[in-house]
């Protein structure tokens, strides 16, 4: 995948958009766990849902510059 | 419940432990915005952004106590940030050679996005200010070298997407204060105060302004359960799933609230003049107090929540009972006007156990799963933020940017974009707070106290540091003191200041400049430009003015006008929402012990009185054919009721007494003709209640409802907060 992505001939670059789709998984993957109340087992959800966050992040990262 | 036995039992640690803890909680706040700022300054002088300092000020802007929801927020917020870039390309794009234009522009996209600011509550309050706050920080450099705008505006979009990033995580993450125990909270200690008012009001033990005070602060509470609902209803699923019974239980307070109040206020206006139908309801008024006050505590929990609901619903069984026992009585006396006070407040003391009943079992299933499946539309919040206040503070940041922008350009002086910056800064700040005059005024002082500690940090200390560690250490305490002051009520608007100053002043980079002239040249411009917005923002229609407290007043009244004529579909909880939200501004902008707010007081208890009164009026005579002279009765004195209202004068309110009166003796005359009971008749007795109830209320507030100007209102006032 290139670095970056031209956006009405704006570059944009690829890990931004990586980032929008990291956002949109985690709020689905967390209505989720709310749902199945994972939360209730968790001891510090917040920072769960971080790290959840820069998991998935990362994930998309590492694909995206691979 | 554990600690609570062990205080019990001697040992002191559990409450001492309790009372470090809230105060922890407390401060935690006053660490983690330095903290917060401290690692967005780090991050962007790794990622080598030409000002750190833009970063922390965002992290300044956007820091609240509340946490949760940090994604969604920083979305949000980014959001903001992408609106106020492209406002500023197109600024830049079209008057790059016109800077009288530019001026032009830039102050009409802030001036909207203060208003919006302004206008809109929590989340979106924040995307208009860092929209207007972007626009001004990235336009006003890009005006002076259009050709580098794009490098421009990608630096200071990621330098603020960081600071709205190391925000939204510091405060989500460390420590965070959950927003649903707040929640619960709140909603156990309302439980517990308003039970304990009822029982002072049953057993006289408070006097009588001490109680109109409790309910007041009851009824302001209710904005701020509804906010924090708001919040936490995005944040935690927990909350998510009672959403809903939060959003009942918050509308049956309120109806609960108006109708004790309505209910007491006319059996004190009974009792005081010991007449004989005072006199009888005393026995049924004790039942009551019995069934409330028996046990000591209040319930201040679900579960004894829920034995007091079994208590409450037993006590309406035997209720009519008891009524129909002293109504024999009542009518032995043989006197007309005595049944008809004895009639209504036996209604309002229906009413009055049947919300109450509702409130407490609602409370007491809080706690268990959601069993509704589909939301009923008529507990959405209905939110009556003032468009004229909004645009107030839009139109202050708008003249703002104009003045300093003309001088600018007609002086051309090189610092004007500093000044400029931040008279945008400033109004964005304020416009979100509650009371913007003040916060204003405060903020002034917070940058003039800034500049000597932020010069001596500059030039003395600075250049003997080595490393993003110890510049940390020696800021932090700076930092630290600006982020407590902000975080007392007292001072927050100082600190604010302060700490936004600091900073801006300081300006760490990588690598450090040093350039005193320029510094103190800068810091100079902008006081100029705070003090601009400061002195627009004080004198420019103060929210705490003469002007504002008048326009308050009238949109209060402008409320009756609504129950009288609005739709009937979801009115009440309408009108109630929209009464406490105005409520709620009112409390903003009062101070204690000030003459002219007793003034404005005085009107929100006739309001909600004969407010509910009137949909309750509307409801039961919805029933009436039209073409009966008694419905055209009732709706003259529906009308008679919204003209006074709508602009109160002696004439008026006269006029509508004496329509009152007549369909009073309509529809007694139509009662008394409709023989044997039925829905029909038990309809009528209703209206007569409702009708009765806005008579009384019209006569006992003679003095307010007469009074539209506020000369008179003032000397009033005293008398009235006695009354209610």
């Amino acid at each position: 995948m290139p670095r970056e992505l031209p956006l009405l001939d704006a570059l944009i670059p690829t890990m931004f958009l990586a980032f929008l789709l990291a956002v949109l998984l985690q709020t689905l993957l967390d209505r989720l766990f709310g749902v199945c109340g994972i939360y209730r087992h968790v001891w510090h959800p917040p920072l769960f849902r971080l790290s959840v966050f820069v998991c998935i992040f990362g994930g998309c990262g590492l694909l995206v510059l691979h | 419940m554990v600690e609570s036995s062990a205080t019990k039992g001697g040992s002191r640690w559990p409450a001492l432990r309790r009372e470090i803890i809230a105060w922890g909680q407390q401060h935690i706040f006053v660490l983690k915005t330095p903290l917060a700022a401290l690692i967005a300054m780090l991050i962007a002088m790794r990622l080598e952004l030409d000002q750190p300092r833009t970063a922390m000020i965002t992290v300044f802007v956007v820091m609240q106590p509340q946490t949760g929801l940090v994604l969604a927020k920083s979305l949000y917020r980014i959001a903001g940030t992408l609106a106020g870039t492209f406002a500023s390309l197109v600024l830049v794009g079209q008057f790059a050679q016109e800077p009288e234009m530019f001026i032009v522009g830039l102050a009409c996209w802030v001036g909207l996005c203060t208003a919006g600011a302004a206008f809109y509550r929590n989340f979106r309050s924040y995307a208009f200010v860092l929209a207007g706050y972007t626009a001004a920080l990235i336009g006003l450099p890009a005006a002076v070298q259009p050709a580098a705008f794009f490098s421009l505006a990608t630096t200071r979009l990621s330098e603020i997407a960081l600071g709205i990033l190391c925000a939204g995580i510091c405060s989500d993450a460390l420590f965070p204060r959950r927003l649903s125990d707040a929640v619960i909270r709140n909603v156990e200690r309302r439980y517990t105060d308003f039970i304990a008012l009822v029982r002072g009001a049953l057993s006289g033990s408070a006097s009588r302004e001490k109680l109109a005070k409790r309910q007041l602060r009851l009824m302001e509470d209710v904005i701020g359960l509804e906010s924090i609902r708001e919040a936490a209803a995005l944040d935690d699923a927990e909350i998510r799933a009672r959403d809903l019974r939060l959003r009942r239980l918050n509308k049956e307070f309120m109806a609960v609230s108006a109708t004790f109040h309505s209910f007491h206020q006319l059996l004190r206006r009974l009792t005081e003049n010991a007449t004989p139908a005072g006199l009888a309801l005393g026995a049924l008024y004790e039942s009551l107090g019995e069934t409330l006050v028996q046990k000591a505590p209040a319930p201040s929990n679900a579960a004894a929540a829920r034995q007091a609901a079994r208590s409450i619903a037993l006590f309406r069984r035997q209720l009519s009972r008891r009524v129909d026992r002293v109504r024999l009585t009542v009518l032995g006396l043989n006197d007309p006007r005595t049944l008809m006070d004895f009639e209504t407040a036996v209604e309002l003391l229906y009413r009055f156990v049947r919300d109450l009943h509702l409130y407490t079992s609602t409370y007491a299933t809080l706690s268990g799963r959601e069993t509704e499946a589909k939301p009923p539309d008529d507990i959405r919040f209905a939110s009556r933020t003032d468009w004229l206040l909004a645009f107030a503070s839009g139109s202050r940041a708008f003249l703002g940017i104009l003045l300093v922008g003309s001088f600018w350009i007609a002086s051309a002086w090189p610092y004007g974009i500093s000044a400029l910056t931040f008279v945008t800064i400033v109004s964005a700040l304020c416009s979100s707070a509650p009371d913007p005059s003040q916060t204003a005024k405060q903020m002034v002082l917070g940058f003039c106290c800034g500049f000597l500690p932020a010069l001596v940090f500059k030039f003395f200390m600075l250049p003997a540091l080595d490393g993003w560690l110890l510049l940390a250490a020696t800021m932090a305490p700076f930092l630290i003191l600006g982020s407590y002051l902000s975080s007392t009520a007292r001072w927050s608007g100082i600190g604010a200041g302060f700490l936004v100053f600091f900073t801006s002043m300081t300006s760490p980079t990588n690598p450090a400049l040093f350039d005193p002239v320029d510094v103190i040249n800068d810091g100079i411009g902008t006081i100029i430009g705070v003090a601009v917005a400061g002195i627009l923002f004080a004198t420019l229609v103060p929210s705490s003015g003469a002007w504002f407290r008048r326009r308050l007043a009238r949109l209060l009244r402008r409320q009756v006008v609504r129950a009288c004529s609005g739709p009937l579909e979801g009115l009440s909880h309408r009108f109630e929402s929209g009464t406490h939200d105005l409520l709620h501004t009112l409390t903003a902008i009062r101070k204690e012990g000030d003459g002219k707010d007793a003034s404005l007081l005085a009107w929100v208890f006739p309001v909600i009185e004969i407010g509910r009164a009137m949909i309750s009026l509307r409801k039961d005579a919805a029933f009436l054919a039209t073409g009966e002279p008694l419905a055209g009765r009732v709706r003259e004195s529906i009308a008679s009721i919204g003209r006074l209202f709508d602009r109160p004068s002696e004439a008026r309110r006269y006029a509508a007494l004496c329509r009152v009166t007549e369909a009073i003796r309509a529809v007694s005359r139509e009662a008394q003709a409709a023989q044997g009971g039925g829905p029909a008749k038990e309809a009528l007795r209703r209206v007569l209640t409702s009708l009765h109830l806005i008579r009384t209320v019209l006569r006992e507030e003679e003095l307010v409802l007469a009074s539209a100007s506020p000369g008179q209102q003032t000397t009033i006032s005293g008398e009235l907060i006695n009354a209610a």
